[in-house]
């Protein structure tokens, strides 16, 4: 079965790019990763090339946190100093930035599988794609997904309020 | 009737909320018909609705904007992808290839050398062999056994070895035995003049003390490589290659590896430029295409060039050889109404982590085009370097 990329690509490529975000917290890498997923696609001829490439992106978002440590920490330094959008509104760019890590803490208090579950149901996967990419049942998957959700409220609360204290 | 479990409301949720009830699955079916009548599963299913949507907020704030480039690129970077590929493997049988020139080369050095020195060791029987060779092998040492090439590797080998090898020998030319000259593989030329020298005087056998000092000379002698600096400069006069004359030798078109950056296989070091698109090799007159004239070393070889995006602009990394580091330069054109900030950036000392050289980034303007360099070098030096770039 042949597969039209073309097609999987626009319907699939926004929220790939934002289950990659969730994972390497880099807009840009997380579009070059979703590329990358989709480079390596077009030799491919997958059943179901939507949960496919959520396998591979997986993947490559693995092999990312391994070689994040080695990245340069001052290359963000440079990054946000060249931002063109960095200076436009310094207050605005502080809120978003507190709003992400907010986030981003909320989610690594969550157990991997919880988060993996959690990040595929946002990124708009149904539950038989999330029982075959994760390996549970479908009912499982309804049960993480209410475990996940109940602890990131409260993980996100949690840190809500402690902001809220120190302002 | 036990209340229902959150997974299965958040299931319904999920995938079927709105849905006719007829339609459900069973399981699901006979759940919210209970639901329907449990005031504590109603209140349940609302208090997971509310879980849910609080998910959904709290997620949506860390969404990234996203503008989906044309499905053209991924076609684009696949073709690049498999052109690597393609370049790789060429770039394999050409090893192949450099790698049987170089046996052949060997192999017929040392048929000169043997031709050379035919007749100096070439006795007329077995017995004049040991009469001659025995205490010659006894005083072996090890410079001595490294030209006799035997087996084309004791040159390289451990003293251990060398013992092996020498026993070997005098196994060979032992009064026994039916080896010949050729038969103990004896060819170059200071074990021949060392074998005349003892002819005369020698006994026929080493005694036992001659064989421990032999042997204890053996020991404490250095290896020797085969290869003298004379011969290794000879082949190093050989025309280099150059990246862009080979390939890439990646597995990944992605700066962020380690990799193997030139023609000779080393490893270039790790390229910290590890944020943006792919890096495909290019030539200098593609990059400067695409970003204008770029600042290089002078007099430094070019490693490799390479074009990818950075900061949503066109952006290349060059890798420059000097002396055994290897300066890799990352360039582009500052968006207008940035200058300001990256004079900052220059003039700011880079983060430089205790005992990691690499992790230095110097940055340099000229005029628009902005550089940032790294390389495996102290910062010093690195700063010394960049002094010298210049533009086409």
């Amino acid at each position: 079965m042949s597969v039209d990329w073309a097609a999987v690509y626009i319907a699939t490529f926004d929220d790939l790019v934002r289950f990659l975000y969730r994972k390497v917290w880099d807009p840009d890498r997380a579009k070059d990763l979703a590329q990358e997923a989709f480079v390596r696609g077009l030799d491919e001829s997958p059943d179901n090339p939507r949960a496919w490439l959520f396998t591979v992106a997986g993947n490559l978002a693995r092999d990312e946190a391994r070689t994040v440590i080695r990245r340069r920490q001052h290359l963000a330094l440079i990054k946000s100093e060249t931002n063109p959008h960095a200076r436009e509104n310094p207050a605005q760019e502080l809120e978003d930035k507190e709003r992400i890590s907010a986030v981003r803490r909320a989610l690594d208090e969550l157990s991997d599988r919880d988060r993996d579950v959690l990040l595929l149901w946002d990124a708009g996967l149904e539950y038989p794609a999330i029982a075959a990419e994760t390996g549970l049942s479908p009912k499982a998957v309804g049960t993480t997904l209410a475990r996940a959700r109940r602890r990131l409220v409260e993980a996100h609360g949690k840190l809500e309020g402690t902001h809220a204290a120190h302002r | 009737m036990l209340h229902i479990g959150e997974g299965l409301l958040h299931w319904y949720l999920d995938e079927y909320e709105g849905t006719e009830r007829p339609m459900l699955p069973d399981e699901l079916r006979d759940a919210m018909a209970h639901v329907d009548q449990c005031a504590d599963c109603t209140a349940l299913l609302d208090e997971a609705r509310a879980i849910r949507v609080g998910v959904e907020n709290i997620l949506s704030g860390a969404r990234p904007s996203i503008e989906q480039p044309p499905f053209e690129q991924v076609v684009t970077r696949a073709n690049a992808r498999r052109h690597e590929r393609q370049q790789f493997t060429w770039m394999r049988r050409g090893r192949m290839l450099g790698l049987a020139a170089t046996v052949v080369l060997a192999v017929g050095a040392g048929w000169m050398l043997r031709a050379r020195f035919p007749s100096s060791v070439a006795p007329e029987s077995a017995v004049e062999v040991s009469k001659i060779a025995a205490p010659a092998i006894a005083e072996l040492n090890v410079p001595a056994a490294d030209s006799l090439g035997v087996g084309g590797r004791l040159g390289q080998a451990q003293p251990a070895d060398l013992l092996e090898e020498r026993d070997q020998l005098a196994k060979l030319a032992a009064p026994s035995t039916q080896a010949t000259a050729e038969g103990t593989g004896v060819r170059a030329d200071q074990p021949a003049e060392a074998l005349r020298r003892q002819a005369a005087p020698a006994p026929a056998v080493a005694t036992p003390s001659e064989r421990e000092e032999a042997m204890r000379v053996a020991r404490e002698a250095p290896a020797e490589p085969i290869f003298r600096d004379a011969d290794v400069a000879a082949f190093s006069n050989m025309q280099p290659l150059t990246m862009e004359s080979v390939a890439v030798i990646l597995d990944a078109v992605k700066a962020n590896r380690e990799f193997k950056d030139d023609a000779r296989g080393q490893v270039s070091g790790a390229v910290a430029f590890d944020e943006g698109s792919s890096w495909l090799p290019v030539d200098r007159a593609t990059a400067e295409q695409a970003v204008g004239p770029l600042a290089i070393i002078p007099s430094a070889s070019i490693e490799s060039i390479r074009m990818g995006e950075r900061f949503g602009t066109a952006a290349v990394i060059v890798s420059q050889r000097v002396g055994d580091a290897v300066v890799t330069l990352l360039e582009w054109r500052m968006p207008p109404g940035n200058e300001q900030a990256y004079r900052q950036l220059e003039a700011t000392p880079t983060d430089r982590a205790a005992g990691d050289a690499r992790s230095d980034i110097i940055v340099r303007t000229m005029g628009d085009l902005v550089i940032a360099a790294q390389a495996d070098l102290g910062p010093d030096s690195l700063a010394a370097l960049i002094e010298l770039l210049e533009m086409n």
